[in-house]
């Protein structure tokens, strides 16, 4: 089981801070978060905390409310910036999001996007028809969009990424397409039949039950906004939910 | 002559420069190929070398979807320099505005601006290739429009937010350019194509729009220039001028695209004028020389003086020398 501490907001979090607390307790990531805010810089903020620690860092992006070629070229900049440790999760955009951007996003054209933004990312040379994201007020350029390529392309050669909060049918797609789910709620990883979620994003400080549920039930990636002391507890639990089985007196202090 | 001895003397603009070095584009160049993963590496190297040696800031520039990863997008690059220098500016020279989404823009730049105590300054401009509007469904032809839609959206939602903002500048390579930043009451970032003579064009035309939308004339006018601090020019120039004519012939082929009708070597001839002129504007010499030079440029009332020491991928031995002696031109124009 892996560990990321965060999503942390992008405004007043001080990242050195959160940077050497997660080093110091054991996380294997620290994430930044946009989702809900309304407000975009997630993929830019884990381009700064990456400078501060050795960890992967994750930014949380509200996927749908801009172009995705050019969030494709936000990825594979942090990603060169941070040495190749970037790591993604996409949520659908928020309605407070999407009322200030003038948006509203229809689940199959957000599909559309995330194909074109995958496409893009693999680095491969893509073409779309572009009707979609030419801002109010102007007509849709003719012809349309050349044949183009990501470049430069991320450091890994494959970027992490896991879809948050999508509705089901998205994990078709997530699995075809070789993306994690992550889930925000608990009941998902012993409600969902047919693809467990891969990671767990609590909007909260989780309890050890939890934590072991979700361990039990499979989930690989848990990402905890703790903070101060929440840090120290969750030091404390991370060594057995990283090795179940690991017997007691291993960890007796 | 003439217009720029006129403007000093009408003017007698008095500003304290800052001397700022360019522009960090992180491309593989088909001369010397690199890993963009040990350009991104390099880069934050240079950041740290040019706050060590006192130069007050680096610019960045973009381009999209061109063979030699030419950089897409500067927030990321600008906040993994300000996560590691502590007083050096980060600034874009510049950003295609046109083409990005302006709130996604202005809550970047409100992150940057926050994160780095105020140490980022936006250089916007209109971009020209038709290939980069293509891409993202947009057309060339609505630039001006969306530029004018995008510093509106910008100013707004700082304002709405409060808590100050990063300095913009808008780029101005024309008259036209240079009212619409006075029509916004923004500082002008020059172009390095223009020469003394187009600079005092261009000031007064952003006078006169400045005055009849009402606005005051703001500090902190940008300058780009390509520049060469040298003990050896001889040397230095072996080296220099082929990297300046392949990457001038790069920027010509982009603002003027081929005709149809024309044999690749008319088309080379009709670009050449162009790039020779361009040439003809590197500033180069010792410390002394080039402050000298620069001088009169901070006498015309550029503040932020950008020079431009890297041109696509410099072999970075040069670089470096060239960027010791930039230091010692911001303390020569300092003092």
């Amino acid at each position: 089981m892996r560990f990321g501490l965060g999503p942390f907001p992008l405004r007043g979090t001080r990242w050195t801070e959160v940077a050497a607390a997660a080093e110091a307790g054991g996380f294997d990531a620290v994430w930044a978060g946009e989702e809900a805010s309304g407000r975009a810089g997630a993929v830019t903020a884990a381009a700064y905390v990456g400078q501060h620690t050795c960890l992967r860092v994750g930014a949380i992006v509200e996927f749908g409310l801009y172009h995705p070629l050019r969030l494709a070229e936000d990825v594979a900049v942090a990603d060169l910036c941070v040495g190749g440790r970037l790591e993604l999760a996409l949520t659908p955009p928020h309605e407070a999001a999407s009322s200030r951007y003038h948006l509203d996003v229809r689940a199959d054209e957000l599909e559309d996007d995330l194909l074109l933004f995958l496409a893009a990312l693999s680095g491969a040379p893509v073409k779309w028809d572009g009707r979609r994201r030419v801002p109010a007020q102007l007509p849709e350029n003719d012809p349309g969009p050349p044949m183009i390529a990501l470049n430069p392309r991320c450091a890994q050669p494959r970027m992490p990424i896991w879809l948050l909060g999508w509705p089901r049918w998205f994990q078709q797609l997530a699995e075809v397409r070789g993306l994690g789910l992550m889930s925000r709620d608990v009941s998902d990883l012993v409600t969902t039949r047919n693809m467990l979620p891969a990671g767990w994003c609590g909007r909260a400080e989780p309890d050890k039950d939890v934590l072991s549920g979700a361990a039990a039930a499979g989930t690989g990636y848990v990402i905890v906004p703790a903070t101060g002391p929440g840090v120290s507890a969750m030091s404390r639990l991370m060594p057995a939910l990283r090795m179940p089985g690991l017997p007691d007196w291993v960890l007796a202090e | 002559m003439t217009d720029v001895a006129e403007l000093n003397h009408a003017d007698a603009i008095v500003v304290k420069p800052r001397v700022a070095a360019g522009i960090w584009s992180l491309q593989s160049i088909v001369r010397r190929p690199t890993n963009h993963a040990r350009l991104y590496m390099e880069l934050l190297e240079d950041a740290a070398l040019i706050e060590d040696l006192g130069i007050d800031s680096v610019w960045l520039s973009e381009h999209h979807f061109w063979y030699d990863g030419y950089c897409p997008s500067m927030l990321p690059a600008a906040a993994a320099i300000l996560a590691r220098t502590e007083r050096l500016v980060v600034g874009t020279a510049i950003m295609q505005l046109p083409l990005h989404p302006f709130l996604k823009v202005a809550d970047e730049l409100r992150l940057l601006h926050d994160l780095s105590g105020g140490r980022f300054e936006l250089g916007v401009g209109l971009g020209y290739r038709d290939n980069e509007f293509d891409a993202y469904g947009l057309r060339r032809r609505d630039r001006g429009r969306l530029m004018d839609v995008g510093l509106d959206t910008l100013l707004r939602e700082w304002n709405m937010d409060g808590g100050g903002r990063p300095p913009i500048s808008v780029a101005v390579a024309s008259e036209i350019a240079a009212r619409r930043a006075g029509r916004f009451g923004l500082p002008m970032f020059a172009d390095s194509t223009l020469n003394p003579s187009e600079l005092a064009a261009c000031w007064r035309a952003y006078r006169d729009a400045a005055e009849q939308a009402g606005r005051d004339i703001p500090s902190a006018h940008v300058l780009q220039r390509d520049v060469w601090v040298t003990d050896d020019p001889e040397r230095d120039r072996r080296m220099l001028i082929p990297e300046l004519v392949s990457m001038r012939h790069q920027y010509g082929g982009w603002s003027v695209p081929p005709l149809p009708t024309e044999t690749p070597q008319d088309y080379f001839e009709r670009l050449s004028p162009d790039v020779e002129a361009k040439l003809g504007n590197l500033i180069m010499g010792t410390p002394r020389e080039v402050s000298h030079e620069l001088q009169v440029f901070v006498d015309m009332g550029f503040e932020i003086l950008v020079c431009r020491t890297q041109f696509g991928n410099i072999p970075r031995t040069y670089l470096h020398r060239s960027l010791s002696g930039l230091g010692a031109v911001a303390e020569m124009l300092a003092s």
